[in-house]
């Protein structure tokens, strides 16, 4: 039994510490020179270190490098020379990184090209179709709308690649990976090069 | 939209200066250290304010084409800067978030989930040197265990069933390190939770596997002769098995400590000597495959009371409390056709506390001395379901929740000679049903309203509703009214507790509620958040303790109304080059409203910085937080100052290649301040912790993988 809610109720002074006064300008050089040494070191970074990157900036060089990686059938464009086609379904989160990533680069000699599509409706042939996010809702629908094109979906929405998409961009630890689905790829007819399988984790459904 | 433009755009130095000058009239006549912290941190913001600005016009000038023409190798190494994302989730939120990631863990060296939450806005925390007690919207009641905000790890609720207490300190069952990040979710949340929900819930989520690939060994070691070390071990198979498992164990030799209240010649001239110890280990694995996860707890920590609390000898090491936890977690999430979302958990968990208290009942100061020992066994077990469907402009969740506590047993007694005041064996049930619509009115208007049924065994159902308004002008920013109800159930321990001559029991006691009505502005940037929001808070029958005048027992009953407001801000910053801060005011007032006397351990003014910057190409990160609160009043109705303290934090992550390694110093100035000591403390003030070091090493066998 110990007793509880029993309260002396003593009103208590502050308890002052009493050093001599050695002690205590020994205290203030050493209090000083935290001081000056935290200064120094908060005000070092001129020097800027290696820049952390947008995502979008990185998810657009990712689309560029999925187009040097994945083969397509020859069939897909009438002109096997023609622009490589990557297509943006939705609302555009790139704000414009994806035309700077892709600017002035090709691939086996080919340009590439981006069309932005507001709705399924309005969606035409490409190489490559980046599923917004904001197209959550209609996934289903999309996926069976290309389900017989030979076209390399690409998406950032929680289990993409699990219900039929091809990528799925994710972010781990602050960087950015991807799923792929080989199955669908190959169901399509694309070519998924052994690089990207490596570096991506592969998903079955 | 205007409005945060020139707040990122213009007027920053302006405000970095502005900010140093509210803060030194604000720390005006404290102590020269504070001082002295105040001029370090306005010179911190105005340097980093300039390199920001500096940033900023570098970003939207030409950009050297970096990223675009990195390798398939390299790009999977890029850091991107996440802070947005986050930031569109705090200001989408139908409540006011506060959100602490694994970096910031890291980098600010946090070493209990009671430092991550201390640095959130509005939080205070007080050590009583056996539990961390946590001040949320001014109120922090003398003898409340943290019984009125919800712990959850990963949606699994931590507060106990005997007495709802909530573990913050190194009580904690999940070692820091394995955090993937907390949130507190600020005000009533019972419409969703249920019970403890009522001035908020935090939710620590745990790492999965993924990102922490291999076996990781850490080592630190601290003031006060403290060791802490982990291991690890993480994967993420291929055939989508994930999984972490961890062990770790902590030891505190602690502090020689001096009480002037004890400061007689037979009680060690007040000394506490050996009696300061803090000694625990944990287990944590988490494993999901699948739309299945499995999560299994272990700890328990020991921790030696040097304050002589509850009337025990003073200096006697064997006077301790105990606490184990243990929990097996088993989810499941499935999402069909993408519209229908339905969850499941099944779960067992089992928290014991065992209390040894050598008591001198002679009161002669000698031995032979008797050691009382107290104890509760709390064993639930339990299901939630719960399902969420999307149907036009509609999101409906639905779900149903069902605990049986099967043991929620206490007790009492004298080890020898036995003699036994107290052997209470219970058990009850709690079923709850709720529901909740999101309803997007139009694209910039969101309703969402919530209402949820507990029905508890003891003391029969309540009814919490909660409704949020929220107006989305644009893609980065909001604004929001709330009002939510939120209940606190009488634990068992204030039901049922008794010891002899002085507590009684009241099973009779009813839930506390409280309503609180909120207005929250929220804008966002690129780079920058904004946020200032004011909350009233009406909180109807509180329980507490009082002596019951015709027999001198101290009983719970619901006797206190209180009236909590208060006004916050927050601005955060992270940039590009990686420099990123923090800095939160809160304003609040607690005061009872029969008497019109605020509330005891109620700080008007708190205040929270922070800032972080890397040094050398990244190589280091210097961090440093300082935490502000005003002047509290304790049980004596005396007043402790306000107190200024501040932590710094070197760490790198690169110096040696699959090291981390960092140093930190907490309390840098040496700050002598206190905490209201409960009734259970002779102490009226407790002091807090003056300067302390802590050297972390972690090592990574296989990374870059």
């Amino acid at each position: 039994m110990t007793n509880t809610g029993r309260k002396t109720g003593l009103a208590l002074e502050r308890r002052e510490a009493v050093s001599p006064p050695r002690l205590k300008r020994l205290l203030a050089i050493g209090r000083l020179s935290i001081l000056i040494a935290l200064t120094v070191l908060f005000l070092l970074p001129n020097r800027i270190g290696a820049q952390e990157a947008n995502e979008y900036e990185v998810k657009a060089a990712f689309l560029y490098n999925f187009a040097r990686f994945v083969e397509w059938p020859d069939n897909v464009s009438p002109d096997p020379n023609g622009p490589l086609i990557i297509g943006i379904l939705g609302r555009d989160p790139f704000g414009g990184e994806i035309d700077r990533a892709i600017e002035g680069k090709t691939v086996n000699g080919r340009r590439l090209v981006i069309k932005r599509f507001s709705s399924l409706e309005a969606y035409e042939q490409c190489h490559i179709l980046f599923v917004s996010s904001s197209e959550r809702g209609n996934l289903p629908r999309i996926l069976a709308a290309v389900r017989t094109r030979s076209v390399l979906t690409v998406s950032e929405t929680d289990r993409f690649a699990q219900i039929g998409g091809i990528i799925n961009f994710i972010t781990i630890e602050n960087r950015i990976r991807f799923e792929i689905n080989q199955a669908a790829a190959a169901r399509v007819g694309l070519k998924i090069s052994s690089k990207l399988l490596s570096l991506g984790r592969v998903v079955r459904t | 939209m205007a409005f945060f433009d020139s707040l990122e755009n213009s007027s920053h130095p302006i405000l970095g200066e502005k900010l140093a000058r509210l803060l030194s009239i604000a720390f005006a006549r404290r102590s020269q250290s504070a001082r002295i912290g105040m001029v370090l941190i306005a010179a911190i913001i105005s340097s980093s304010a300039g390199a920001a600005i500096a940033q900023d016009k570098a970003d939207s000038g030409q950009k050297p084409s970096g990223v675009a023409d990195l390798s398939l190798e390299q790009l999977m190494n890029v850091n991107i800067y996440t802070a947005s994302k986050r930031w569109q989730k705090i200001v989408e939120a139908p409540a006011s978030v506060s959100i602490v990631t694994a970096d910031e863990i890291q980098k600010y060296g946090y070493r209990t989930l009671a430092e991550i939450l201390r640095s959130m806005r509005g939080i205070s925390i007080g050590y009583d040197r056996n539990y961390s007690y946590i001040g949320v919207r001014g109120v922090s009641r003398p003898g409340d265990y943290n019984t009125r905000v919800l712990l959850l790890v990963d949606g699994h609720r931590l507060n106990d069933n005997v007495l709802d207490q909530a573990f913050l300190g190194t009580e904690f069952p999940i070692d820091v390190d394995l955090i993937e990040r907390v949130e507190f979710i600020r005000g009533p949340s019972s419409s969703l939770y249920g019970g403890s929900a009522f001035f908020g819930v935090i939710n620590v989520i745990t790492k999965r596997g993924r990102g922490d690939e291999g076996v990781t060994a850490s080592f630190e070691a601290g003031s006060f002769g403290t060791y802490k070390g982990r291991v690890s071990y993480g994967a993420d198979f291929k055939n989508g098995l994930e999984m972490l498992v961890s062990a770790s164990f902590y030891d505190s030799h602690g502090q020689r400590l001096f009480y002037r209240e004890f400061d007689a010649p037979e009680t060690n001239n007040g000394f506490a000597d050996n009696s300061d110890y803090d000694r625990s280990h944990s287990f944590l694995a988490n494993l999901s495959y699948r739309d299945f996860r499995l999560q299994a707890v272990y700890s328990s920590r020991e921790k030696g009371i040097p304050t002589g609390s509850f009337g025990t000898v003073f200096n006697d090491p064997r006077t301790q409390t105990v606490d184990a936890k243990a929990y097996l977690d088993l989810g499941y999430q499935h999402t069909f056709s993408n519209t229908l979302d339905v969850t499941g958990r099944l779960f067992y968990d089992r928290s014991d506390f065992d209390g040894d208290y050598v008591a001198d009942y002679a009161g002669t100061g000698t031995p032979p001395f008797v050691e009382n020992k107290v104890f509760s066994r709390g064993r639930v077990g339990g299901l939630e379901l719960n399902a969420s469907k999307s149907a036009g402009k509609h999101r409906v969740t639905t779900g149903v929740e069902y605990r049986n506590n099967l043991r929620q047993d206490q007790g009492d007694y004298d080890a020898a000679p036995y003699f036994s005041y107290l052997d209470d064996r219970r058990s009850s049930k709690i079923w709850a049903l709720y529901i909740q619509d999101e309803f997007r009115i139009t694209e910039k208007l969101i309703v969402n309203a919530g209402l949820r049924y507990d029905h508890y065994s003891t003391f029969g159902g309540t009814a919490n509703p909660r409704v949020a308004l929220i107006y989305k002008p644009d893609e980065h920013g909001s604004l929001k009214l709330l009002y939510g109800q939120a209940f606190r159930a009488p634990n068992d321990f204030e039901m049922f507790f008794q010891a002899g001559d002085f507590s009684k029991s009241n099973p009779l006691l009813q839930p506390e509620t409280i309503k609180t009505t909120e207005l929250i502005f929220e804008r966002y940037s690129k780079h920058f958040r904004f946020s200032v929001s004011g909350f009233y808070s009406h909180i109807n029958g509180l329980i507490s303790q009082r002596i019951d005048p015709a027999d001198g027992r101290a009983q719970f009953s619901n006797v206190d109304n209180v009236i909590s407001k208060g006004v916050e801000t927050t601005i955060e910053g992270k940039l590009t080059n990686g420099i990123e801060g923090r800095f939160a005011y809160t304003l609040q007032d607690a005061r009872n409203e029969q008497t019109g006397d605020s509330l005891s351990n109620s700080p008007t003014n708190l205040a929270k910085m922070s800032l972080s910057i890397p040094l050398a190409n990244r190589k280091f990160f210097a961090s440093f937080q300082g935490l502000y609160a005003g002047e509290r009043r304790t049980l004596a109705s005396n007043n402790l100052p306000g107190f200024f303290v501040s932590n710094a934090t070197l760490l790198s992550k690169s110096l040696f290649k699959n090291f981390d390694i960092s140093a930190s110093v907490y309390n840098l100035f040496n700050v002598r301040y206190a905490a209201p000591g409960g009734q259970e403390h002779r102490q009226d003030s407790i002091q807090q912790d003056g300067r302390s070091y802590r050297l972390k090493l972690t090592y990574t066998f296989n990374r870059g993988q």
